[in-house]
């Protein structure tokens, strides 16, 4: 269900874009360079989707478990997401997804990754400014997401390819 | 020499990411018990139930509303005698609706405007278990800060799942009147008018010139019924 609010004048279709839309262009971008011929590996785009698809599970498990409230159930601001959350609040697994995501196309590549670094930073901005998350849970996200890359990065790839 | 410049500081991040997010999810959990602490239906402040004379101007949405008189009016209670068993309040959120049953008779029907998707009001059976002339609510932060003084005739309703601290009820209404369409922050927002009779109407029964009294055996609160 589209959260109605985003119309009205007291929602922002930015701050919408950058909190709900912004992930699936960066998601789209890997698919796009998955097509494309160029310096780019496919097996880039796949450990990047991996890493970060492993790293939302963990982020909704961890949700569960500690069951962190949402800034507009507390300050009485309303969602600007396209959809309401339902899930708890830490980590966002909005920024957890585009850590990891951005944290493996770092490791791969430089300046790609530079990129899809400041797309996940100005995600964490979204959803802090779209009033569903804390910066904290997004801070979190970030360090979760970052962190199941590198380590999927170093251990287990190292060991298939070796 | 590089490479291994690299290797130390993966390693590095391999063990002070955890930590570090380990530490923050510690802070997150035992902030969060003083956090759902704070959230309420529509956060009354005080339940004397008295109308404060004073306090006359409300702040909504950003805005200052003057109280009506209908809010802070001090009128003489009606004697309804005592409050039938039979009597239960139907509130229905898809229709924002609430009929007041007494068996099978309508005594009224009116709109209303319950929660917000993102505060709903929840549904279940409840029972009211404090009726109060007036109440404060304050609550929101920055711009959705607001300040309602003299909410007038407020009905808390309450049951296993749904303690009556978390503030849930049904109230008169002086600062919108929107009354058919979602708007509040998950308590069941009332005409003034409406509210009025229905203070009256349900139990726990008022004894003369109280502004407050809470349900108990003897006294019981009217059954109030939330669907969709």
């Amino acid at each position: 269900m589209i959260n109605t609010i985003i119309f009205s004048d007291q929602g922002s279709l930015t701050v919408t874009f950058l909190a709900s839309i912004l992930i699936w262009l960066m998601l789209g971008g890997l698919m796009v360079l998955w097509y494309v011929d160029g310096n780019i590996k496919k097996s880039l785009v796949v450990k990047a989707l991996l890493a970060a698809v492993v790293a939302w599970i963990l982020s909704l498990i961890i949700k569960d478990l500690l069951d962190a409230t949402r800034p507009f159930s507390v300050n009485g601001g309303p969602p600007l997401t396209l959809t309401l959350p339902s899930s708890s609040s830490f980590p966002s697994s909005h920024a957890t997804f585009a850590f990891a995501l951005a944290t493996m196309v770092w490791l791969q590549n430089k300046a790609l990754g530079a990129v899809y670094m400041v797309g996940a930073v100005i995600i964490g901005i979204g959803r802090v400014a779209s009033n569903v998350h804390f910066p904290i849970d997004v801070i979190g996200g970030a360090i979760l997401g970052a962190f199941v890359a590198l380590v999927m990065d170093t251990v287990r790839f190292k060991k298939i390819f070796k | 020499m590089k490479i291994k410049m690299l290797k130390i500081n993966r390693r590095f991040f391999i063990i002070a990411l955890p930590i570090a997010f380990i530490i923050i999810s510690l802070l997150v959990y035992f902030q969060t018990d003083s956090k759902i602490g704070n959230i309420s239906g529509c956060q009354p402040i005080g339940f004397s139930g008295e109308i404060d004379i004073n306090d006359r101007v409300a702040i909504f949405e950003g805005k200052e509303i003057g109280l009506p008189r209908m809010a802070y009016e001090i009128k003489e209670s009606p004697v309804l005698g005592i409050s039938s068993q039979k009597r239960w309040i139907e509130v229905d959120l898809s229709d924002q609706k609430l009929l007041a049953w007494e068996g099978n008779d309508l005594f009224l029907e009116t709109p209303v405007s319950t929660g917000l998707p993102w505060w709903p009001t929840p549904e279940g059976e409840y029972r009211i278990w404090i009726k109060l002339r007036a109440t404060k609510m304050e609550g929101g932060s920055g711009k959705y800060y607001y300040y309602l003084p003299n909410v007038p005739y407020v009905m808390f309703f309450e049951n296993a799942q749904i303690p009556g601290w978390k503030g849930y009820g049904l109230h008169g209404t002086y600062w919108h009147d929107d009354f058919g369409t979602q708007r509040s922050h998950g308590c069941v927002n009332l005409p003034t008018s409406v509210a009025e009779k229905l203070y009256h109407w349900v139990g726990p029964v008022l004894s003369d010139g109280k502004w407050v009294v809470k349900a108990s055996n003897e006294n019981p609160g009217t059954k109030v019924i939330i669907h969709q």
